[in-house]
């Protein structure tokens, strides 16, 4: 039993398989609810996350596919979750996409070492296609 | 008192006497112990208007305002004046011709060696100009305040707007496209009405775009993405996508665009040009056909949108491209008046002018020329 310590750690360090499809990381219920709802309903399994922190605590228990983050939340912003995220080896290869109608999201792009960038409002068939491109 | 370096003689009083009177930039004189005028001087005499025989033994309340003496503030102020030795005013008083003038005033009260009071000597100096500046000054200020108020609350606004759009118009599409599954014409008739649902909240969309497009534009953040493109065919893209608004507005375009117009623009943007100016010309264009025409002239691609509907009033000319602003009224046309002003903003960036020939009642024509950029990679 003792020789799976080691074992286990050097697994946690790589990163580990993903486990579900969507996770959805938005402040905003009408938005978290809304983008389940159409996820599920294409036959994606999605989890949801008011803010980074909650979305960090998913993230211990299994991976997604993608990552769908809002900027700007209470308690833990997209920019700070990122930060985390980044710093831990086994989340680091999430794709991540912010989904934001803040502007310049470009540079926000850049910045955060991002996948990609959603604006708001954005329309179903390019969040479709998104989602398809890392979850089929 | 004899002088003995040959110096002339001088009488003190007399000579404080003639400066009093010289002064030309301060009113001062005398009034005695009720407050009526002893003595004027040249200043007095400048800013108030009066000359001295008409003033000397007068009450000095008919320099205040009527509705200042109502309240009983000359009397009081020589009230202030004997108890407390001296009075500072500022406020408005009248001149001879009626006009008012802000004046700075001191009210010294003048007493003889047995402290019995004798009357008041009265400084006034006319500040008005720098009370105008200083009202100016303000006014600017809170002019500066009060727009900067609204781009912050543009900016707000336009970002917390997007949230519910952005739920709305994902739930609509969702449902578009499982009423596309649907058999029959409960099917369709599902699908047209979710149609109207959805150009509603695009509507909304636009308008919310319009906010933030001014956000951009006062932060200086609007910013280009050139690439090579057609501008007829941009032309003919947004055409198409606006074919089906023209036949519910009964609105027919003429579209001349014999040939390609290469140039290095930004896309999104000049097709919010194109709408913008055909959104314009179907709207003010009183139904009657509305012409489009694209050419390239050497190194710059010209683009006319001409209307023949109720035209624009020449005093409007010049400020239909200011923000905010439209030439009718907001209960007849509706929208916030930034298409046009968006247009001048993004034709600018591009280094290219707008071009307005408008007459009353026969139509107008928008003319937008732009450098085609075809040297630069």
């Amino acid at each position: 039993m003792q020789g799976s310590i080691p074992h286990r750690q050097e697994s946690w360090a790589r990163p580990r398989p993903a486990s579900f499809d969507v996770l959805i990381v938005d402040d905003d219920i009408d938005i978290r609810e809304t983008v389940e709802e159409i996820l599920s309903s294409e036959g994606f399994e999605v989890l949801t996350a008011r803010n980074g922190a909650e979305a960090l605590e998913r993230l211990r228990d299994g991976l997604p596919r993608l990552i769908l983050l809002d900027l700007f939340m209470p308690v833990m912003d997209g920019a700070e979750f990122r930060r985390n995220q980044l710093a831990d080896p086994s989340l680091a290869s999430v794709p991540t996409v912010v989904i934001s109608a803040a502007d310049a999201l470009e540079h926000r792009v850049a910045a955060m070492h991002l996948t990609g960038a959603l604006e708001k409002p954005l329309h179903l068939d390019v969040l479709m296609e998104t989602v398809e491109r890392f979850c089929s | 008192m004899a002088e003995s370096g040959g110096r002339p003689t001088i009488v003190p009083g007399d000579l404080f006497r003639r400066i009093v009177e010289g002064v030309t930039d301060y009113a001062i004189f005398m009034l005695d112990a009720s407050g009526r005028i002893a003595s004027w001087n040249a200043g007095a005499e400048r800013i108030k208007g009066y000359e001295a025989q008409e003033v000397i033994g007068s009450h000095f309340s008919r320099f205040y305002p009527p509705e200042d003496v109502a309240r009983g503030k000359p009397a009081w102020e020589l009230a202030q004046a004997a108890k407390d030795g001296r009075v500072e005013d500022e406020g408005w008083r009248v001149r001879k011709d009626g006009t008012r003038f802000w004046a700075s005033v001191v009210i010294t009260a003048l007493r003889d060696e047995h402290g019995t009071l004798q009357g008041f000597a009265k400084v006034t100096r006319d500040v008005t100009d720098r009370k105008r500046a200083e009202g100016e000054r303000e006014r600017l200020l809170r002019a500066q305040e009060a727009v900067q108020a609204r781009d912050e609350f543009l900016a707000i606004a336009s970002h917390e707007l997007k949230t519910p759009i952005t739920a709305l118009q994902l739930q609509v599409q969702s449902l578009l496209r499982q009423s596309a599954a649907l058999p029959g014409p409960p099917g369709q008739a599902f699908s047209k009405r979710l149609d109207a649902v959805m150009r509603q909240a695009e509507r909304l969309t636009r308008l919310i775009d319009g906010f933030s497009d001014v956000v951009r534009v006062n932060t200086g953040a609007l910013e280009l993405a050139r690439e090579p493109l057609d501008l007829s065919e941009l032309v003919r893209t947004v055409l198409a996508r606006w074919r089906e608004e023209l036949e519910r507005n009964h609105c027919t375009v003429r579209l001349s665009a014999p040939a390609p117009v290469t140039g290095r623009f930004d896309r999104p943007r000049m097709e919010q040009v194109i709408a913008s100016l055909l959104g314009n010309a179907v709207k003010y264009g009183a139904g009657k056909p509305v012409r489009l025409q694209v050419r390239a002239e050497e190194d710059r691609a010209i683009l006319i949108v001409s209307d023949q509907g109720i035209g624009i009033p020449r005093e409007f000319q010049s400020r239909v491209f200011d923000r905010f602003v439209r030439a009718v009224s907001t209960r007849h046309y509706g929208g916030f008046g930034l298409g046009l002003w968006m247009v001048v903003q993004i034709v600018r960036a591009h280094g290219g002018s707008v071009h307005l020939d408008s007459t009353p009642g026969e139509g107008s024509t928008f003319e937008v020329d732009l450098p085609r950029e075809l040297d630069s990679r």
